[in-house]
């Protein structure tokens, strides 16, 4: 897969501080990839470098091979889908779908209602803005970029600002959405939920930098710091090796050979339906968290039990 | 709060609206429609006649003028105070400070800084003066008593009652839209006016009215920067009750003035679609 949108060096420096310390990534067509990091890592700074926003201090954006960087966000072709959506609070859903045609010679009329059709909203063409709820907001902003058929779009946190119920539901229309319409997305996200279920890859990015690039699979089994470990999601450390809390078991009777198994001491056991969520101290003092299946029964504190895991599934970072 | 408390708590300000506007609007009204004494006053017979003298050309003129002058300097209000509120609006921390410097005429009364107008635009003047020490002109420019002193003292004295509804209104705006605005290919120039100029409207009409109403009524302005020269309604009505001793009419050309003012605030209402009162 070549390159379809790549970043060379990417760099931004604001008068004493550092938003972005050189990033080079390399994104295929048709891909989903998001860019994942706590606030203030410069996931927010890449997307606006991308769009142009912002000019960079250092490096180069270069989508299908021409430079990007330089253009003012007029002439890239590439469209922002906002966190807080920026819809125009003048315009009905359908003015607001149409602002941009008349700059960008896309396919009109045609596009239009393609668009609508596949994002629903026929019935809300009329209506303005504050008549809308997030989700169809949310569905307008994605119209209003993907009539212009871009090359890239930008996602800013793009279910931050939905309800916590319309989230999941959300989350697989629009990686649905991007299959269909086979456009590259690229979406910054902190939330690792969001990013595992909808990227192809990501960039968990820290500082500036890159910390890894990967598929969510590498990132979560196999993150190469102690950082990538704990941002996807809770470890515990063991020494020289970290475990998920789901890949360990705790049990009253001895695993198989096949594992390995360290004697702990039950501290509590949350049931979440699910899951329950075992503490226990091993007897070498360490304390970890146990994700086990509700079948396997119940623990009480105090109780004496067997933590086991797969060799396999210890995950060796480059630092402590 | 219960009703006898809040019929309490309203009754000074009711009763001072009702002394000073409701009772004179009642006694102009009364006045507009009889005959002028010999020495000011009024007395019977009660005649249609004072109304009908506002289609005199002279005196519709004057009307009219006062609306074309009203109208040219809230134009010129209005191009200047975007401008300026727009920047102000963008200023990030320098707003406060900006917005408080719009204000700080206010710190002096209308009648000393119109005087002082007259100071810099006379033949004597600092501006004349300056520009004939220069060399620039030989003979001093007539800067006072004309038109264009009028509408200049209008302009100045009603800028902040553009520039702080705008601001208002631009200060609202989400700067997002003009970046999106621009991905999706709108050029500055067209961002502007198809987001930034559609969303201050509200703050546009609440400046045209705030500046435009007191403009067409204006009196102390045309009269010290105008020297009397250039008659608009303020000075029509003034006249009417003092020199001229003809109250009727005087009552009649108020009436008038406030009947138009009236009507462009009942059209603006309609168009927000509330009610006017």
């Amino acid at each position: 897969m070549g390159a379809h949108l790549e970043l060379q060096q990417l760099a931004k420096e604001y008068p004493g501080h550092t938003a972005l310390a050189g990033v080079s990534l390399e994104i295929a067509q048709g891909e989903f990839f998001g860019l994942l990091g706590p606030s203030g890592c410069g996931k927010t700074t890449t997307l606006r470098l991308i769009a142009g926003f912002e000019q960079p201090t250092r490096g180069q954006i270069l989508l299908e091979g021409r430079r990007l960087d330089g253009l003012p966000p007029y002439h890239r072709n590439v469209s922002t889908v906002f966190q807080s959506y920026a819809l125009f609070p003048h315009l009905t859903v359908r003015e607001n779908i149409e602002f941009g045609l008349r700059y960008r010679n896309g396919a009109g009329r045609q596009a239009m209602q393609e668009c609508i059709e596949m994002l629903g909203l026929g019935d809300k063409l009329d209506r303005f803005p504050r008549e809308l709820s997030g989700g169809e907001k949310q569905r307008v902003a994605l119209a209003r970029s993907l009539v212009l058929r871009p090359a890239v779009l930008l996602l800013d946190e793009p279910l931050s600002a939905l309800d916590p119920n319309l989230r999941k539901q959300v989350r697989v229309e629009l990686r649905a959405l991007q299959r269909r319409v086979g456009i590259t997305f690229v979406f910054v996200t902190h939330d690792k939920e969001e990013a595992l279920s909808l990227s192809d890859r990501i960039a968990l990015l820290r500082n500036g930098r890159c910390e890894q690039l990967g598929t969510p699979q590498e990132l979560y089994l196999h993150p190469r710091t102690s950082f990538a470990a704990q941002f996807l999601g809770p470890m515990n450390w063991m020494e020289g090796f970290g475990l998920r809390p789901e890949a360990t078991q705790v049990s009253r009777v001895p695993p198989g050979a096949d594992r390995k198994s360290a004697p702990a001491r039950v501290l509590a056991s949350l049931f979440l339906g699910n899951c329950i969520h075992v503490e226990a101290e091993l007897d070498n003092g360490r304390r970890i968290v146990s994700e086990v299946s509700p079948f396997e029964g119940t623990f009480q504190p105090e109780e004496r039990v067997i933590v086991s895991w797969r060799a396999d599934d210890e995950i060796r970072v480059a630092e402590p | 709060m219960n009703a006898r408390l809040r019929a309490a708590a309203l009754a000074p300000a009711a009763a001072l609206m009702i002394a000073t506007v409701a009772v004179p609007f009642v006694v102009l009204a009364a006045y507009a429609f009889q005959t002028r004494g010999a020495y000011g006053g009024v007395m019977p017979p009660w005649t249609a006649e004072n109304w009908l003298r506002l289609a005199d050309p002279l005196y519709a003129g004057i009307l009219a003028r006062s609306f074309l002058a009203a109208a040219v300097s809230t134009a010129f209000c209005l191009l200047m105070a975007f401008p300026l509120a727009l920047a102000i609006s963008r200023a990030g921390r320098w707003k406060n400070l900006l917005l408080a410097l719009v204000m700080v005429p206010f710190w002096t009364s209308l009648l000393i800084r119109t005087y002082a107008w007259m100071f810099l635009l006379r033949d004597t003047g600092l501006v004349n003066s300056l520009l004939m020490k220069a060399g620039v002109i030989s003979e001093p420019l007539p800067l006072l008593y004309n038109w264009g002193a009028v509408v200049l003292g209008l302009v100045y004295a009603h800028l902040p009652f553009m520039v702080l509804p705008l601001y208002a209104a631009l200060e609202r705006q989400e700067p997002h839209l003009l970046e999106a605005a621009a991905d999706l290919g709108a050029r500055d120039w067209q961002a502007f006016w198809r987001v930034t100029l559609p969303l201050a409207a509200p703050g546009i009409r609440a400046g045209v009215l705030l500046v435009f109403i007191p403009c067409v009524g204006t009196y102390l302005i045309p009269d010290l920067l105008g020297g009397g020269k250039t008659i608009l309604a303020g000075t029509l009505i003034q006249n009417q009750f003092t020199a001229a001793r003809d109250w009727p009419f005087g009552a009649a050309v108020s009436l008038a003035l406030m009947a138009v003012v009236l009507t462009l605030l009942w059209i603006e209402a309609r168009r927000r679609e509330e009610p006017l009162l």
